[in-house]
């Protein structure tokens, strides 16, 4: 167990700011210096070996989607329609703020790209109507937990990815969880708009004609839903495959039918692209490599011996780990969390009979709750930031929507169904 | 400094382009032509590899790599000053090593050759050499010339 040294060492690294994958490379290779006879080019073969998993060819290619999905012309349609949908309910503005996330959940994979987006879309026009600032960055900040879980999502991609398990599954295990998401939001939503007396933002639900017209400005967004969706469901395409055809439809609708795209727009979303996939992708290749070691060492049976060794009851262990995700969550960013723990849980995961799948949508979701908390929540800060909004005032009057988002955890925590139903 | 960075990201942002083509391209053979193309994965992986450690270059170009900066951000300002020299000092070591591990690691396995293209594996082990030694020199530049922060504002594009 002298080998296991290397993870304090590794968190001290963290803690002193070191890029995560150095300080994990450098582990890694301690690990190699003085706990094991292999030679040490190996830590860097192993550290290589995923960049080969097609699979981890779906992160760029969502990420390049929706980059360039803020150039394209697509989210303000679906505004419309959005607003269509559900403009005429009191809090109008807010619940086609809600609805705006998760139609946009259907073709974007990442929260972050999303909440800048609604700040500067849909705020200013939320504060015009009547609506507190601050509320209006929470309902923005809270919806756009709905993205990531919604298929596609760069998390349920990574989960797939470190738990073995089939990245289609994940993607149709995420729906139900999202729509949930997105009613309690809904409702949230309505009481709020109640008690400050907030005004639908229609006068009428909407005509068939309006219905229509709507309905066929939007049709390409829909479109890309549906190929997304549809093509991994039925397996026609595998997610990766499905990245790089929604690239091109997206990039053929806004260069050609909206026309709302410049070359500019394309370079700068594909050199951001590279980056952000150096960024992930770092982290996930030296995390498989320590995962490796993790399996040499039989680190995983450890942790579930110990764990097993203080519950067997699932529903006790899924309420402990929530909790331990939350308060890790409010330090340590989510993508880099769950690539540790993964590897270190799964054992227990099936030891205890929980479907790894199900498993997955909780840390996912509940993970996505840590990038609202301070002191590092990434989405917090970036809408705290947008909108210029304290965080005190975010989390005073933006409460009721942080609840129904715990209470949706809550639920998909302990009603597997919802999870597992769409598999 | 500015200029490799700016390259590193050009070249990845025309790699994915790449890879989005050939990608789409193998289900389009597959589906409509019916002529499925089997050196597809291949290139990928070996596309895949270059585009991480040229885009490491540029990441940490612009700070964008993950980090864990609470602690730091607390501390008061000479104690973070001193600690940031001394973490990028450590970094460019652990780059470094990375870098020659690499390039030992290239030259025993250069007569290695990937199943169908008959890619040397002296090329996709050279991507962690160059990505490693790029990252390593921005590094050392922004000790000495340390970048403006980076706003939140910019986190979103």
């Amino acid at each position: 167990m002298s080998w296991f040294i290397i993870i304090p060492i590794m968190l001290a690294m963290f803690m002193l700011n070191m890029r995560i994958y150095l300080a994990m490379f450098a582990g890694i290779v301690a690990y190699f210096v003085f706990f094991s006879n292999v030679p040490l080019a190996i830590a860097v073969q192993r550290f290589m070996s995923p960049a080969e998993n097609t699979s981890l060819l779906a992160i760029p290619f969502f990420v390049l989607l929706g980059t360039l999905l803020g150039s394209a012309g697509v989210a303000n349609r679906l505004l419309k329609l959005a607003d269509l949908l559900v403009g005429r309910l009191t809090g109008g503005l807010g619940h086609t703020n809600v609805m705006l996330s998760t139609l946009m959940g259907g073709i974007s994979a990442s929260n972050l790209a999303d909440a800048a987006m609604m700040c500067r879309m849909i705020v200013p026009e939320m504060e015009k109507q009547g609506y507190k600032r601050s509320i209006a960055a929470a309902i923005t900040a809270c919806s756009s937990l709905i993205t990531p879980i919604i298929p596609p999502g760069i998390a349920l991609i990574v989960y797939g990815l470190v738990a073995d398990v089939s990245i289609g599954s994940m993607f149709a295990a995420g729906i139900l969880p999202g729509i949930l998401c997105c009613v309690l939001l809904l409702f949230a939503v309505w009481a709020v708009a109640k008690k400050h007396g907030y005004k639908p933002s229609r006068e009428s639900w909407p005509t068939a004609s309006e219905t229509g017209t709507a309905l066929l400005g939007a049709w390409p967004a829909l479109f890309l839903v549906v190929v997304i969706v549809g093509g991994i469901r039925f397996a026609i395409f595998t997610p990766t495959e499905a990245g790089a055809i929604a690239t091109i439809v997206t990039l053929i609708i806004g260069l050609f039918v909206y026309r709302e795209m410049k070359m500019r727009d394309v370079t700068s979303a594909l050199t951001e692209t590279a980056r952000q996939t150096a960024a992930v992708l770092l982290v996930i290749m030296t995390s498989s490599a320590l995962a490796w070691i993790f399996s040499l060492e039989r680190a995983g049976i450890g942790m579930a011996e110990f764990i097993t060794g203080l519950t067997t009851n699932p529903y006790v262990f899924l309420a402990a780990i929530n909790l331990l995700l939350l308060v890790l969550g409010m330090f340590i960013e989510g993508t880099a969390l769950m690539i540790i723990l993964v590897p270190l849980l799964k054992p227990v995961v099936l030891q205890l009979g929980i479907d790894p799948v199900h498993f997955g949508l909780i840390m996912i979701l509940n993970l996505s709750i840590g990038t609202l908390t301070p002191p590092v929540g990434t989405v917090l800060l970036l809408v705290c930031n947008l909108t210029r909004v304290s965080i005190v005032e975010f989390v005073r009057d933006g409460w009721p929507f942080l609840l129904a988002i715990f209470l949706a955890l809550v639920m998909v925590t302990y009603i597997p169904f919802l999870s597992l139903a769409l598999i | 400094m500015k200029y490799i960075a700016g390259l590193a990201s050009a070249l990845g942002g025309v790699m994915i382009a790449i890879l989005v083509t050939i990608t789409a391209a193998a289900v389009f053979m597959r589906y409509v032509v019916g002529a499925p193309i089997q050196w597809t994965e291949e290139a990928s992986g070996i596309l895949m590899i270059w585009i991480v450690m040229l885009g490491a270059i540029s990441c940490e170009w612009r700070r964008q790599h993950l980090t864990i900066d609470f602690v730091v951000i607390a501390l008061p300002p000479t104690a973070r000053r001193v600690m940031t020299i001394l973490v990028a000092l450590a970094s460019i070591a652990v780059l470094i090593l990375m870098a020659w591990l690499a390039w030992q690691l290239a030259q025993t396995a250069s007569f290695k050759r990937t199943q169908i293209l008959r890619v040397s594996w002296f090329w996709l082990d050279l991507a962690v050499v160059v990505g490693a030694i790029g990252t390593a020199a921005v590094t050392l530049h922004q000790l000495f010339f340390p970048p403006e922060p980076v706003s939140d504002d910019q986190i979103g594009h």
